[in-house]
């Protein structure tokens, strides 16, 4: 049998103007939207139908952009065009705008919390990557400015458990964060996009990296750590070796040849459990 | 091209500064042709423009340009604020003054002063492991060498910033009754924190900045206001260049309020950074390790010509430890002989307090940084800020790590900025208080140390800037 999409409800969450974005609560009883009219919205349902449960006004002048929730469900965090972030504290059904974080230049693209909850990021069209730190008492402190990319950022996000921070952008990169001493620095460039990268997302166990992009491509990302060295040919050849070539189709099979004149075909296996 | 101007003026866009002007000055040369009016033009694929004329023959436009040469005129809509600065300030244009010099009659010449910065020395003599005497005493020689008149240390210039700095400081706290905005007092030596402040937060947070004016431009009012008087010139004939550890001070030098109208000169010409300062000494092939060390200038006949001074407090200026010190003894009587900083979130942001049977006196801090800036401007903004004087600094480790300070490939950059700031330290401290010519330059050329001359050539002002929306400012 096909499978279906079927309709359960539609609301006009964000009228006369655009809904940007959505994000489902940690326990998956909340959605929060955003949009053109400088409002949130926090959407529960009601028996079967979805209503909206509270409206987050009174706290951007302009559009927002970006809704993340706190990994423990008890903050949202919006990220607007008016260069602002606001982090808004749940309390039961109400929420209450508890800092507003300054500093960008110009529009804020993205928000997202690190898994540990103390940390957070934003980027801007200003080009620069934000890190900040929350402390007990909810005071919100800048930790570092990241001003690694050439141009509008468009998209945070934080590996699922380690402290390491990636960053997509219109100057077609995609860049990796992590503390070293008391300062955070860039520690990788992922090149090869050919347009902006929109966005980004790592996989659950945090091996895989997907970006995607205005080059129509999606392109997964895998961290090599030094010494990964999957297979070793000692003497693979008698000379220089000059060239390796995977087959487009068979899987494992190589080619490759040397200044001795010959051509060697190898069978690739890869060990178990990787 | 990454910028090479400091964290802060990087992300407050100089533009806004250097505003780019709506009418471009440069004529375009048009050869009259004969024949009546009318013709079309035709784009190629490739871009190119062919103009048709009526009897059906085609030319080939040219592209009208307009080169960096002829946008130093104008403020320039082509070419962006920052490569305007860099390049009507930089060593060329020094070499272009110094040969003009050469060439001119002697009523036209213009007498050539280069005032050093402490920190650019010390980078210098990092680099070619000499000590701080004896790469004072080779520049000297260098400079002489090249045509330059007379070299200064800026550390004398400081004696000024300083002394201003902690009066300021004592005068506010006094006032704090009257005044709300009086504490508190942010040191102001600093041109990119300066930008940053008066483009993103202006009218809230220019009343907290110091009004003395930084040592490059007391400097500048010594060269072109006391020495010229002393040289029989006017300001205008004097050519200033400072040397100095980064970019951004390149913009304070070019502030409209540094710009003498009555002369129509600038308190300083150009600032060369150390990197361009080693450039001029490569191009010239000259190895300062082999030259003849030569006497030092000084700008008054009482100072000490041996060796050159510095202060306590740091490789910044010690703006924190000098006021702290000085209002400790002026509002509370207490003599601090050592200065106990304590590290904070972070090394680049410490504080300093002052406690008497178990209360906090005083409440001081360094801020350095863009990320510990922006920390204490939030903090000021809630009225959360608990310190009476902060030393704001825009590059992470101070000014002996500016962004125009030589680099070595071969080097962990740690450990050259550790080399350098050993150094640096290495040079004598001397109390602004005590230092000779200091006192009777605020008697004879000042007329005293509250006095409106001292106002006007020890003191500045601040301008919030409006940031710009016309569309010409954004760079897609």
């Amino acid at each position: 049998m096909k499978d279906s999409l079927v309709l359960l409800g539609r609301v006009p969450a964000h009228p006369d103007s655009r809904c940007w974005f959505l994000a489902w609560n940690p326990a998956g009883t909340l959605l929060a939207s955003c949009g053109g009219d400088r409002r949130i919205r926090i959407w529960g349902t009601e028996g079967d139908s979805w209503i909206c449960k509270s409206v987050l006004s009174e706290g951007h002048q302009r559009t927002v952009r970006k809704v993340a929730w706190s990994p423990c469900g008890n903050y949202l965090a919006s990220a607007s065009f008016d260069a602002t972030t606001c982090i808004w504290k749940k309390n039961q059904d109400d929420f209450e705008c508890v800092t507003t974080l300054e500093g960008h230049e110009n529009e804020v693209k993205s928000v997202a919390w690190a898994p540990s909850g103390n940390l957070l990021a934003t980027c801007s069209r200003d080009k620069s990557v934000w890190v900040w730190e929350v402390d007990e008492e909810d005071e919100y402190e800048c930790v570092s400015v990241l001003n690694s990319h050439t141009q509008d950022v468009k998209h945070v996000v934080w590996h699922p458990s380690q402290e390491l921070l990636a960053s997509a952008s219109y100057d077609d990169t995609v860049k990796l964060y992590r503390e070293e001493e008391d300062d955070w620095v860039c520690c990788a460039t992922l090149e090869g996009h050919e347009s902006t990268v929109w966005s980004l997302a790592f996989d659950p166990s945090g091996q895989r990296l997907a970006s995607c992009s205005d080059d129509r491509t999606v392109r997964i990302w895998r961290q090599y750590l030094p010494g990964n060295e999957q297979a070793h040919l000692h003497q693979a050849h008698s000379q220089d070796v000059n060239c390796v070539a995977w087959n487009p189709k068979e899987p494992g099979l190589l080619a490759s040849c040397s200044d001795d004149g010959e051509v060697a075909f190898w069978k690739y296996q890869r060990p178990e459990g990787l | 091209m990454a910028s090479p101007f400091s964290g802060a003026l990087q992300l407050t866009d100089l533009d806004d500064f250097i505003g780019p002007s709506q009418e471009c000055i440069k004529p375009v040369k048009v050869e009259k042709r004969a024949g009546s009016g009318v013709a079309k033009i035709r784009i190629e694929d490739d871009g190119s423009y062919f103009q048709i004329n009526q009897d059906g023959g085609t030319r080939r436009l040219e592209k009208a340009k307009v080169s960096l040469n002829d946008c130093l005129a104008c403020s320039g809509c082509i070419t962006s604020a920052e490569t305007v600065l860099i390049t009507q300030q930089s060593h060329e244009e020094l070499k272009k003054v110094l040969d003009a010099n050469k060439m001119a009659a002697p009523s036209q010449q213009r007498l050539v002063v280069v005032s050093v910065s402490p920190q650019s020395r010390a980078s210098l003599a990092a680099r070619f492991q000499l000590n701080p005497t004896d790469t004072a005493r080779k520049l000297t020689s260098f400079f002489k060498k090249i045509g330059v008149h007379f070299v200064f240390d800026t550390a004398f210039s400081r004696h000024f910033s300083l002394l201003e700095s902690q009066r300021e400081f004592v005068r506010r706290f006094r006032g704090q009754a009257d005044c709300r905005q009086a504490l508190p007092l942010l040191a102001s030596a600093c041109p990119g924190w300066i930008c940053y402040a008066e483009k993103t937060h202006g009218s809230f947070i220019l009343p907290h900045i110091s009004t003395a004016r930084s040592p490059q431009q007391v400097m500048g009012s010594l060269v072109k206001d006391f020495f010229a008087q002393q040289q029989h010139l006017t300001p205008d004939k004097i050519y200033h260049v400072t040397v100095m550890p980064c970019y951004d001070k390149k913009l304070e030098a070019s502030r409209p309020d540094f710009f003498n109208q009555e002369h129509q000169t600038r308190d300083v010409d150009c600032v060369l950074t150390t990197g361009e300062v080693f450039r001029l000494l490569e191009e010239e092939g000259v190895s300062l390790p082999d030259l003849e060390p030569a006497p030092l200038d000084s700008l008054c006949s009482g100072a000490s010509a041996e060796e050159p001074t510095s202060h306590r407090g740091g490789g910044s200026g010690g703006y924190l430890e000098h006021v702290f010190r000085h209002a400790a003894r002026e509002l509370f009587g207490i003599h601090v002989a050592e200065v106990t900083y304590k590290p904070l979130r972070n090394k680049d942001f410490q504080e300093v307090t002052l406690e008497k049977e178990g209360q906090v006196l005083l409440h001081f801090a360094m801020a350095y940084g863009f990320r510990n800036i922006q920390n204490l401007v939030q903090r000021l903004k809630r009225g959360r800020c608990p310190y009476h004087y902060v030393e704001v600094m825009a590059c992470p480790s101070g000014c002996l790590n500016g962004g125009g300070q030589l680099q070595a490939p071969d080097r962990p950059s740690r450990e050259l900025l550790q080399h350098v700031e050993r150094l640096y330290g290495m040079v004598r401290a001397e109390a602004p208080e005590d230092a000779p010519g200091v006192q009777e330059l605020y008697t004879h050329w000042l007329q005293g140390t509250d006095s409106e001359c001292a106002g006007r050539l020890l003191h500045t002002q601040y301008h919030a800037v409006e940031k710009a929306s016309t569309g010409l400012g954004i760079r897609w």
